[in-house]
């Protein structure tokens, strides 16, 4: 029952929660968070990397096809140079979202990176959703606690997010031209046997 | 009160009988009945066609719950014309359905099994047990839905396979369903896994060959207890994979090879979207829908048939005219499913659009007057010639009716512009008493008045589009965009018969509510990259009216297109990838359409067509064949591409 122990911080709470807590001796953190062109991308590095000594990063760069980005891709390159600086030990992924065919499939590969990576020594993950899409997040905390179970350990997950309801009307979506599920969440979607059921 | 033009989608019409009632036969008319002899249901039919250009319908179409809904009512006489095409379509044969057919959406998880880390021949081997055990269990639901008694029900095998009939478990019907729910929950339960399991987790009877449509020749119903069901019929299974586009271009080419191969008894369609090709695909097929070999040891026409649902080549003249006549069709049905409509016996929507045009108000027509008497004089003029070009337009006699005196006026004003043009420019300036002869006689034809009406509507606001020809041009070949413009239509036809005031739209009601659609449809574009096809449908737009509005409408009727060098299009989809994928999707969508290999001045051009709601929105006119020229740099530019 993961959830029973769930709590929810909200504003100064959560800068105080990042130095009493994740910046207690002993706690190994290990950030995961969007660098893109999102200017929310730094802020809760920035926060964690003032609080938080020895903390290592996986940075999600995403990437999506298209014309005339020239401008968020400058500053997405400028945020992750920042981000990097603020955590020495660190690394930037790129994810694409799309393939090359237009079809999504930034879910399954950052399940794949997620996958990859060694969580032994971890206390503590915290994710930032500030700047990451839907469709990446979901998957990758689905994918993340499900590593976790399987290898019966006890780290904590923290979910965190920068908001700004303003800045999130002002983002263009660039989405997929068909419905889909989000990777993972697919359920019976698509199983004729529920269909016919 | 429902409006059936805003509920186009097949789809959303659960029972056959509401989907016979509103479904045009039309499309499969022209489209699949001249093909039903032989290609049809012996060699791979591959359908490609814009997003709404009624694949999914026809392929409802041809369900076999349809079939038989068709076959129970065939006395009804609003059933009469879809069961005639049915049987030219040979779907049904001596009264009996001929066909059992199975549409499997592409769209849920078929493209995820192309993302596994597994061998490509794994990987396509999977795709293809996973949609073999779909068909079968489809097909076994179609007749259950028919209320078949499916213990009368057998599988015929291919004369060489008996032996494998055992192997897909066909030996009895319930056999048939349960190994074909098994592959389908196995290969699913790994479709549907976050991170995709190592191959040797991957059970070797997944591994192992699934292939009943190796096997089956045809499915048998009948020779039931009652003597209705005494004769057994055979019927051939038919795979319809509707949406291919959203597999993997390997996957689908895979697909397709494994679908034409000739020994293959079960009749397959793959319906897709243009968008389903590689830009230089696309680009090559709209410029030649010829059949091309594509795929290895396939040869088009022979091993597989290709129909597009979209103008294309040189028959573009002939698709609009079929286009006007399946639109009627389908709205004059759609009408009668109106009770608004249908209780006072109106049954066209053709008759309730006027095509009376709407002149400018007579102060207007004085400005108009005024202005040209200035141009005559600011030009210098004389008045005899101004008379000899006034008769050359009185003497025009058009096609249909008279011309209005406000489309008179602009067509003298042209004519003086033009009459400049053609004169040495000096003898006016230094001899006011010349009056030169043109190098070139001057004359009026349909093109110039039309022009004259666009120049009306820009600057005086006259009505423009209206008319049921219109309408159906501006929906671009495209039944759901064609029945989204319709609609708007149609629901202030209905509110006036409600109303108790008179139901046809005159010509200016009809202008004003198509442009105002046009301009919520373009609005609500959501497709990759949107903003970029925005850019470039904009910059190609406010090119074209520009050209087209120059007082002396040396263009004729308008542009509406961009015309490249052939030879410099075809450079595009490999020197300049990211601006042909926004084409490519701009194509896809119907915002613009290619009209490749048009000669005009000793040159081979490939034009870029606006489609009809850019049209409607922008206020260019509807003729084809007015081009702007241009070059790929300045469509770059267009997109802010450097």
């Amino acid at each position: 029952m993961r959830w029973d122990r769930c709590i929810s911080l909200r504003g100064m709470e959560v800068s105080e929660f990042a130095a009493n807590y994740l910046g207690a001796v002993g706690r190994n953190v290990v950030l995961i968070g969007g660098a893109g062109f999102d200017p929310r991308s730094t802020q809760i590095t920035q926060m964690l990397a003032r609080h938080v000594k020895g903390i290592k990063a996986l940075f999600i760069r995403e990437e999506r096809p298209g014309v005339g980005q020239t401008t968020l891709r400058s500053r997405a390159d400028a945020n992750a140079d920042h981000m990097k600086k603020l955590v020495s030990e660190s690394d930037v992924a790129a994810i694409s979202v799309f393939a090359n065919d237009g079809a999504v499939i930034g879910g399954r590969e950052v399940a794949r990176l997620l996958s990859a990576q060694s969580w032994a020594s971890v206390t503590d993950v915290v994710i930032d959703l500030s700047a990451l899409s839907k469709g990446i997040v979901f998957p990758l905390v689905r994918c993340l606690m499900e590593s976790l179970d399987q290898q019966r350990l006890r780290t904590n997950i923290h979910l965190m997010v920068y908001e700004d309801a303003g800045m999130d009307q002002s983002i263009v979506e660039v989405g997929c031209d068909r419905p889909s599920m989000m990777a993972g969440f697919e359920g019976a979607w698509g199983f004729l046997q529920s269909i016919t059921a | 009160m429902e409006n059936p033009f805003l509920k186009r989608a097949a789809e959303f019409l659960r029972d056959p009988e509401a989907f016979l009632a509103i479904v045009s036969p039309e499309p499969a008319r022209v489209y699949l009945a001249p093909h039903a002899n032989d290609a049809l249901y012996d060699r791979l039919v591959q359908i490609r066609g814009t997003p709404g250009s009624g694949k999914t319908t026809l392929s409802r179409l041809f369900a076999y719950p349809t079939l038989a809904t068709l076959l129970r009512n065939k006395d009804l006489s609003s059933y009469g014309a879809v069961l005639g095409t049915l049987v030219e379509c040979r779907a049904i044969v001596d009264d009996q359905p001929s066909v059992l057919s199975c549409r499997l959406p592409m769209e849920t998880d078929y493209r995820t099994i192309w993302e596994f880390p597994y061998d490509e021949e794994l990987k396509i081997r999977l795709t293809i047990a996973l949609l073999q055990s779909r068909a079968v269990l489809g097909w076994i639901r179609a007749l259950r839905e028919s209320a078949v008694d499916l213990s009368t029900v057998r599988i015929k095998p291919r004369s060489d396979a008996t032996a494998a009939l055992s192997a897909i478990g066909a030996e009895s019907v319930e056999e048939l369903v349960a190994r074909a729910r098994t592959v389908e929950e196995r290969i699913y339960k790994l479709v549907g896994a976050l991170v995709t399991p190592p191959l040797e987790s991957v059970s070797q009877d997944l591994q192992d060959a699934y292939h009943p449509f190796d096997v089956i020749e045809g499915i048998a119903v009948g020779r039931g207890p009652s003597a209705a069901a005494a004769v057994e019929r055979t019927l051939r299974p038919l795979v319809i994979l509707d949406d291919a586009h959203v597999l993997h271009p390997t996957q689908l080419k895979r697909l397709q090879a494994w679908l034409a191969r000739r020994e293959v008894r079960v009749s397959r369609w793959i319906l897709s979207r243009m968008d389903v090709m590689h830009p230089t695909e696309m680009f090559a097929a709209v410029s030649a829908p010829e059949p091309q070999p594509e795929l290895p040891g396939i040869t088009s026409g022979r091993d597989t048939l290709d129909i597009m649902l979209q103008s294309a080549g040189k028959d573009r003249a002939k698709f609009r005219a079929r286009f006007r006549e399946i639109a009627k069709d389908i709205s004059s049905r759609y009408v009668r499913q109106m009770p608004v409509f249908n209780t006072r016996k109106l049954e066209s929507l053709s008759d309730l659009l006027e095509t009376e045009a709407q002149p400018i108000a007579d102060s207007k027509i004085k400005r108009l007057s005024e202005e040209v008497s200035g141009t005559q004089q600011k030009f210098k003029i004389t008045a005899s010639r101004l008379k000899e070009l006034t008769d050359i337009v009185e003497s025009y006699r058009p096609q249909a009716g008279d011309l209005d005196e406000d489309v008179r006026l602009a067509l003298v004003r042209i004519l003086l512009h033009r009459y400049m043009k053609r004169i040495p420019q000096q003898g006016v300036l230094y001899a006011e008493a010349a009056d030169p002869d043109p190098s070139r006689p001057l004359r009026v034809d349909a093109q110039l008045s039309d022009a004259a009406r666009l120049a009306l509507f820009h600057e005086f606001d006259r009505p423009y589009y209206y008319g049921m020809e219109v309408l159906c041009d501006c929906g671009s070949e495209n039944t759901e965009q064609f029945l989204h413009l319709a609609a708007c239509l149609v629901d202030a036809i209905a509110a006036r018969l409600i109303r108790g005031t008179i139901a046809s739209l005159d010509a200016r009601t009809q202008h004003k509510l198509l442009r105002d659609k046009a301009k919520e449809i373009m609005g609500r574009w959501d497709f990759p990259e949107r903003q970029a096809v925005e850019q470039v449908v904009t910059g190609i737009a406010t090119e074209c009216l520009r050209v087209s509005l120059l007082p002396n409408a040396w263009i004729g009727a308008g542009a509406n297109a961009y015309g490249i060098p052939q030879s410099e299009f075809e450079t595009l989809a490999a020197s300049y990838p990211a601006l042909a994928r926004v084409l490519h999707f701009g194509l896809a969508y119907n915002a613009l359409a290619l009209n490749p290999r048009y000669p005009c001045k000793n040159k081979e051009w490939c034009l870029i067509e606006l489609g009809g709601i850019p049209i409607l929105r922008f206020g260019l006119t509807l003729k084809r064949g007015g081009f702007i020229e241009g070059s790929i740099e300045e469509l770059k530019r267009m997109v802010g591409e450097k």
